[in-house]
């Protein structure tokens, strides 16, 4: 148990010799793979959590994307439907106004064929009324009916106001004699009674001529004035049209 | 036995102990040269197994002196590493562990004298260092020198006491009971080389840690009494 100062002192170098053997060859290494180790560790859990970080941004933003997306959407939807429904009204509208505008041309069309169908209607009834009523006046026509018609137009002549009083005679100046035609021979007294409405009226003397056309009744021609109440002419009357208004 | 001058170079005479201990230095030179030669970032099993060898030893040290691990960790990881060898090598038939000797404990706790001083001053300077010698009393100065003194000789005696000890056991049971009898207390050799190395290794760095704290733990001191 003595001590020994060379061993001491060897010993004590060795110690030191070894400390710096073994910080060289073992701890130095060793700690060093392990520091790499561990900054390799947390390089990797650093770029984990980067690369986590960015997925939460990626997939915040693309969550934010899709919502945008989804407004855009229905703001696209309503957009599109409100301009459906404007194209559907308008639609709608060109096809009530198409349809108005056919109803229209059918009524215009309906009424007017209506209104064809009433002329024509109105045409063939009197047409249908004056083959009646010349068939009836043909057959009630004579020297009565005739003699009435004639006192019937000296009446009358005889209510004429003054100013077409003189321009009747003013017409028959330059004439010999004021024609009067008749269906039928007049009698005596009629015809005196027509001479003096004649003088009376034209001033001037009267011949007299047979004209069957007439049916019954009496024209009196004074160069271009002529006074006709006759049958026929009432015939005629109600043949031309505008008489059924 | 122990301590015998086997090789003499001029008037320097090598003991078994020195001879033993360039041995274990060898050994342990070489082993550690191949096995950190090709360290990968994904382990083999034996760079795993040397790797938790270092960590286990870092993290002890971490828990005693966290600021300071790595300024610790050679002289302190080189006392474990060297002395669990150096205490084993007794159980080799011929050889004695050089932790027997007590030349050689005495160097190793004259070291850790020196280094707990050392990596104090270092720390603190010298003046802050010394300082904790007058506290908490002045008075305490002679205390504090006698514990520095005992401290170091119990640690070279303990190392030296039980490693010898065990040796001595196992040799007088072999001359006096036969061969393979002192097996069991070879086991226990293994067991108290393990140990020791680990007690030896300890205190050294409790030493040494309150070398570096003790300034530190006087200053938080004197703060909580302001």
């Amino acid at each position: 148990m003595e001590l020994d100062w060379t061993t001491f002192l060897l010993e004590i170098i060795n110690f030191l010799v070894l400390v710096w053997i073994l910080t060289h060859f073992l701890f130095r290494p060793v700690l060093g793979i392990i520091a790499q180790r561990r900054q390799s560790i947390e390089d990797t859990i650093a770029q984990t959590k980067a690369a986590q970080a960015e997925a939460d941004a990626l997939k915040s933003r693309y969550e934010s994307r899709l919502e945008d997306w989804e407004k855009e959407k229905s703001v696209a939807r309503e957009a599109q439907a409100r301009e459906l429904e404007a194209q559907r009204k308008a639609a709608l509208a060109a096809q009530q106004a198409a349809l108005d505008d056919e109803r229209r041309k059918s009524e215009s069309l309906a009424a007017h064929a209506v209104r064809k169908q009433k002329e024509a209607d109105l045409a063939d009834a009197i047409a249908q009324g004056v083959r009646f009523t010349g068939a009836l006046l043909g057959r009630l026509k004579g020297p009565e009916v005739e003699s009435a018609i004639i006192r019937m137009v000296l009446s009358d002549l005889e209510t004429l106001p003054p100013s077409r009083r003189d321009a009747l005679h003013d017409a028959a100046r330059e004439l010999d004699a004021v024609t009067i035609l008749t269906a039928f021979a007049p009698g005596n007294d009629l015809k005196t009674s027509i001479d003096h409405a004649v003088a009376d009226l034209f001033g001037k003397p009267t011949t007299y001529r047979i004209d069957d056309h007439l049916v019954a009744g009496i024209r009196i021609e004074s160069g271009a004035w002529q006074v006709e109440a006759s049958l026929a002419s009432e015939l005629e009357y109600f043949k031309s049209p505008g008489t059924s208004e | 036995m122990f301590g015998e001058h086997w090789i003499a170079i001029g008037p320097v005479s090598l003991s078994e102990t020195v001879l033993t201990t360039w041995c274990v230095m060898a050994i342990l030179a070489i082993a550690a040269s191949i096995m950190t030669r090709r360290l990968k970032i994904h382990p083999s099993t034996g760079q795993a197994a040397l790797e938790a060898i270092v960590s286990m030893i870092e993290d002890a040290i971490v828990a005693v002196a966290p600021d300071h691990a790595k300024l610790l960790l050679p002289f302190v990881g080189t006392f474990w590493v060297f002395l669990v060898i150096a205490n084993l090598v007794g159980l080799v038939p011929g050889l004695h562990s050089p932790t027997g000797d007590l030349s050689a404990t005495a160097a190793f706790a004259i070291l850790v004298f020196f280094a707990s001083h050392w990596f104090g001053i270092r720390d603190q300077g010298l003046a802050n260092y010394l300082k904790h010698y007058l506290t908490p009393s002045p008075l305490l100065l002679p205390f504090h020198i006698i514990s520095e003194i005992t401290r170091t000789v119990a640690l070279s005696v303990r190392l030296f006491g039980n490693i010898m000890s065990l040796e001595m056991a196992a040799l007088l049971i072999l001359f006096v009971a036969g061969f393979l009898v002192p097996v069991p207390i070879l086991m226990l050799h293994i067991i108290e080389a393990l140990v020791q190395a680990y007690i030896f290794g300890m205190l050294a760095l409790i030493y040494i840690a309150g070398g570096l704290q003790s300034q530190a733990l006087h200053s938080r001191n004197e703060e909580e009494d302001e």
